[in-house]
């Protein structure tokens, strides 16, 4: 019984120290890439910003939108990233997944195990989706990678806040039978308890 | 380097003049104590310690914005050598200078979040922030200031001034103080302080006023002025903010030593 009741004071330690009220670092710092107009810096500092070209037009992420969830479920993790197409207006509302097969993380604080981690997107049996405004498309990836350069774990004020994801991504695709690069990729994304997801 | 040669040929003038008039006989000579202060227009180094710092002009979205606040006090005794037609008068002496700036953050979407995140330290695949509202530093220099007063006009109780000046200053000591969100994280203290430069030992200022003369020039009188614009030339004057060009007043009483 003793046990019990120190493994249940632990748990709700683990869950409020997940629940920490940073909201600040949930707001997008978007700072723009000189070397890539339209594009966010590469950075490692949890921005929450994300950025590609889809073939000439920018792909990236916006101040409302979140820009990263990821998801758990039926044995496969989503990485769906959501932001805007081309570059002006917020019409065109555009998600990006990637959709890897038997991995599971059980908690946000697991995916540090993607620091240093480059997935071929061709040979990892990863699936990519887009969607736009309410059509979704699978995707047919012909070459490309998704590399998470770094994951780190944030302790804001001695407290664990969230994983940061930081790393880039770049692959050419057959989207509703037509080809497509996407190129310049990058991403700098907390990742905490409000956009992780088991179910 | 502009301004470097600015300030000497401004010095080697002064040295020159004083000297001149300092030797002469007949001229009255006063003696005096100052006080004032100044408001600094700085510059933000950009920090690499600090989550969401960027160029204001740059673009995108920042969440965070630092503020830098600079400001002076100094109080000192001086001696003034008036030209025998008495329009122009060459000040020196030695004051005390306290600067102190600070550095602060706020937020763009609480206004509750008046803290930025400053980046402890990075081991393996952990990364430590601190949340911190205010980092303070303030430095005492003694310096000598040189001044060049023009006085077109004395007439029994009131009179009118302009005057240029410029100080050299040595720093005697600093102290610093950081305010934390969270007041457990104070034992960090001397860490975050050595995120930042040093000030630098020696800084020179470059500053013109005018000012109002009050009592009669004979007797001991008083000057009222204000001082703008005070540019300082120095480059990391403090260690946290670079301090660029201020506005001030100052307070002085003369006394004279012969008629």
């Amino acid at each position: 019984m003793k046990n019990q009741i120190i493994f249940f004071a632990f748990t709700l330690v683990i869950i409020f120290s997940g629940c920490s009220k940073e909201s600040e670092l949930r707001e997008s710092v978007f700072i723009t890439d000189p070397d890539h107009a339209g594009l966010p810096i590469y950075s490692e500092w949890g921005y929450n910003t994300f950025g590609a070209y889809y073939d000439r037009e920018t792909f990236r992420s916006n101040s409302y939108d979140v820009p990263l969830k990821v998801s758990v479920t039926n044995d496969s993790t989503y990485f769906s990233f959501t932001g805007q197409k081309g570059g002006y207006g917020y019409d065109d509302n555009v998600s990006l997944k990637f959709i890897f097969p038997d991995y599971n993380p059980e908690e946000y604080f697991d995916l540090i195990e993607l620091d240093d981690t480059t997935f071929d997107l061709v040979d990892s049996g990863c699936r990519v989706r887009f969607k736009f405004g309410d059509a979704e498309y699978d995707g047919t990836v012909l070459e490309g990678y998704l590399q998470f350069k770094r994951a780190q774990q944030l302790l804001v004020d001695e407290e664990q806040v969230e994983v940061i994801l930081s790393g880039l991504f770049e692959f050419k695709i057959l989207v509703d039978s037509e080809p497509v690069s996407i190129t310049d990729g990058r991403f700098d994304i907390g990742v905490g308890y409000h956009n992780f997801f088991v179910y | 380097m502009l301004k470097t040669i600015l300030s000497s040929f401004l010095t080697t003038i002064f040295v020159i003049c004083f000297m001149s008039v300092f030797a002469q006989d007949g001229n009255t000579r006063y003696i005096g104590m100052e006080s004032g202060i100044n408001v600094i227009f700085t510059e933000l180094p950009e920090y690499d310690f600090i989550r969401g710092d960027m160029d204001d002009y740059g673009g995108g979205v920042h969440a965070n914005e630092l503020t830098g606040y600079c400001s002076s006090w100094y109080a000192g005794v001086k001696t003034e050598s008036r030209s025998k037609n008495k329009h122009f008068g060459f000040t020196s002496g030695i004051h005390f200078t306290r600067l102190s700036s600070n550095l602060t953050g706020s937020s763009y979407y609480s206004s509750n979040a008046d803290f930025f995140y400053l980046l402890l330290r990075e081991h393996g695949t952990t990364t430590e922030y601190l949340k911190v509202k205010e980092v303070t530093e303030s430095s005492n220099y003694i310096g000598i200031p040189l001044e060049i007063r023009y006085i077109p006009y004395h007439e029994d109780m009131f009179g009118f001034y302009l005057k240029a000046g410029s100080s050299f200053n040595y720093r005697l000591s600093s102290t610093h103080d950081v305010e934390f969100y969270n007041d457990e994280m104070s034992k960090y203290k001397n860490d975050v302080v050595a995120k930042f430069e040093e000030p630098v030992n020696l800084f020179s200022n470059l500053y013109f006023g005018a000012g109002l003369i009050i009592g009669n020039e004979d007797k001991p009188h008083v000057g009222i002025e204000g001082v703008a614009p005070t540019f300082v030339f120095s480059r990391r004057v403090s260690g946290i903010v670079d301090p660029i060009a201020g506005i001030g007043f100052q307070v002085h009483v003369y006394v004279p030593l012969n008629q």
